[in-house]
């Protein structure tokens, strides 16, 4: 890092891109998925007809499902159907430990004749997780969305032409063109790329500054968590056993006292034990901020423990911060628009990247350069293919094979292994248009199988993956003139 | 309203286009005097805070309101720099 300032921005902006842009990428374009990651999900359970659902009911029949199907599980989560979701998610650990996810009918609260997929939520999770164990994967997920705080901030810095080339795009001209597009999307969508960013870094903080945590509770995780959620905690099991008080009732009376935010979520802790409890946890989709009311019950007696409404300025602010960051408040449009944003952002990342490798390609190559170019074809044309295979797998595999929200994922997995070996052992000009062909004919397949676009969530995904048939079809033919 | 805030937000940026160092060779025949440079840069401007307020009378909130008008913004910038592309390379090609 030498010479002058505006020279150690420059390096700094390409060594924290060099280092973080595959995760990057990847996390970008999964977390413009997951902003519909409930449509997504309807999406994937083609069995669910397309009806109007009573939240409340769906909830108590998830319950009383769960009653009789995971009566020993030490917990039950429930996500309670939403107008965008019209069907209850419900979460259990086995006695493994294990968590069993399944969507639950409505109707009937059971998730047989439901294909086992975890549909959206997988984005959702490998957005933040990178499907790696605790803290490890949330922990990268921090530092790379802190070095894309830096990364903006030290672009706009370098860009010595900022407000001259405002408007600048000059197509065919090779590295140009390349710069003109990173330039001119990241200075377009930059004040989203900076919220999205510094809001994803604030979100996960906790693991990125553990210490002030670690010096006022002493290590003691569980004091800092009831301290921020006061009326959510889980006492433990007695080791008596206990019966859940109807849950219907108790349902209505939170409705009540939420006063038309309704249910998001309902929790059940210890629910074959006396010392069972019920939470409540009231939507917010009318707020940017996620901050709910939460009313918490004896499980065997129904009395009200704790119901909590914050208030707190801090937490106030953080919950805006974070809700600013998953959009639960969008209407339709500001969703479009924060999918649009963030397909922009791994463009951005990914023409950055693209950029860096031609740019040494052309001064004096030598083998690490040539592999970082074919790793980068594998990364930024085989992602898209292997989130597209997620999509394709959910049709193709049989709906009852055992496990196989499992063979989904890890069809994903098997996919982008598959597209990195062939881009490291296929020259860069073949494998591109290759990889980018079977982008679009895998996206012209997941709009064959949305067919007939009979619902909302049919018309959307048939529609994108069109559009973005489509676009990786122009592109296709681009990278195969020169080829 | 939505419409006509996209309609002002757009106009707004050709017209910043048009009085930009790059975008003015492409969307002007004629060189801009220093003055009509400033009146079309404030007529953008203006235009620019048009398309704000109609997003605030569509939108509830203003932090909404907000996050739509940056979103609708940077769509309009890029589509204002792809109009210039296609029109200096029609120039340039016949």
């Amino acid at each position: 890092m030498k010479g002058s300032f505006r020279a150690s921005m420059a390096w700094l902006h390409t060594t924290l891109g060099l280092i973080t842009g595959w995760v990057l990428f990847a996390i970008a374009l999964s977390g413009s998925l997951s902003v519909y990651r409930q449509e997504i999900t309807l999406w994937m359970h083609p069995e669910l007809a397309s009806q109007r659902v009573d939240p409340i009911q769906a909830c108590s029949r998830a319950i009383d499902w769960l009653g009789q199907h995971a009566g020993t599980a030490a917990a039950w989560y429930v996500a309670c159907p939403t107008p965008q979701a019209p069907f209850a998610t419900g979460i259990w650990p086995n006695a493994q430990g294990a968590y069993s996810q399944r969507v639950l009918d409505p109707q009937s609260g059971s998730p047989d004749g439901l294909r086992d997929t975890l549909g959206g939520e997988f984005f959702y999770r490998f957005h933040f997780e990178l499907q790696l164990p605790y803290p490890w994967g949330r922990l990268i997920a921090a530092i790379a969305a802190l070095a894309l705080v830096v990364a903006l901030v030290t672009g706009i810095i370098i860009h010595r032409r900022i407000f001259a080339d405002f408007f600048t795009f000059r197509p065919n001209k090779g590295q140009r063109s390349w710069l003109d597009a990173h330039n001119l999307l990241g200075v377009a969508a930059l004040p989203f790329h900076l919220m999205i960013s510094l809001t994803g870094a604030v979100t996960l903080a906790s693991l990125l500054l553990p210490w002030s945590t670690q010096a006022v509770y002493h290590h003691d995780e569980r004091a800092s968590y009831t301290e921020l959620n006061p009326a959510l905690y889980a006492r433990p099991a007695s080791g008596q056993p206990g019966h859940l008080v109807p849950i219907l009732p108790l349902i209505q009376m939170a409705d009540r006292h939420f006063r038309g935010a309704g249910i998001a979520q309902i929790y059940v802790f210890n629910p074959s034990d006396r010392a069972s409890l019920v939470t409540f946890i009231s939507g917010n989709s009318q707020t940017v901020s996620t901050s709910a009311r939460i009313m918490t019950f004896d499980g065997v007696t129904g009395q009200l423990l704790n119901a909590h409404t914050e208030t707190r300025p801090v937490i106030r602010l953080y919950t805006f911060l974070y809700g600013l960051h998953v959009a639960r408040f969008a209407p339709a449009l500001t969703r479009g628009l924060y999918f649009v944003s963030g397909l922009a952002l791994a463009v951005v990342i990914g023409s950055g990247m693209h950029l860096w490798a031609i740019k040494r390609l052309r001064q004096r190559p030598h083998i690490g350069h040539l592999i970082v170019n074919r790793l980068n074809t594998g990364i930024l044309a085989g992602t898209p293919l292997a989130f597209a295979t997620y999509f394709l797998a959910n049709r193709l595999l049989p709906p009852a094979l055992a496990g196989r929200s499992g063979y989904e994922v890890r069809s994903v997995f098997v996919m982008w292994a598959l597209a990195l070996v062939f881009a490291l052992f296929r020259r860069p000009g073949r494998a591109w248009p290759e990889l980018l062909g079977g982008n679009m004919l895998a996206c012209l397949a997941i709009a064959l199988l949305s067919m007939p676009w009979g619902s909302a969530a049919t018309l959307g995904a048939g529609s994108i993956a069109l559009g973005l048939a489509g676009a990786f079809g122009y592109a296709t033919l681009r990278t195969a003139r020169r080829a | 309203m939505m419409v006509a805030a996209i309609v002002c937000g757009q106009c707004a940026m050709l017209l910043l286009a048009m009085v930009s160092v790059r975008g003015s060779g492409i969307l002007l025949r004629k060189t801009v005097t220093p003055l009509a440079c400033r009146c079309v840069r404030a007529a953008g401007i203006v235009l620019l805070g048009m398309s704000f307020f109609l997003q605030m009378q569509v939108m509830e909130t203003l932090v909404i309101a907000a996050i739509n008008w940056i979103g609708v913004i940077s769509i309009e910038i890029v589509m204002t720099a792809l109009t210039c592309a296609v029109i200096k390379n029609i120039r340039e090609n016949g």
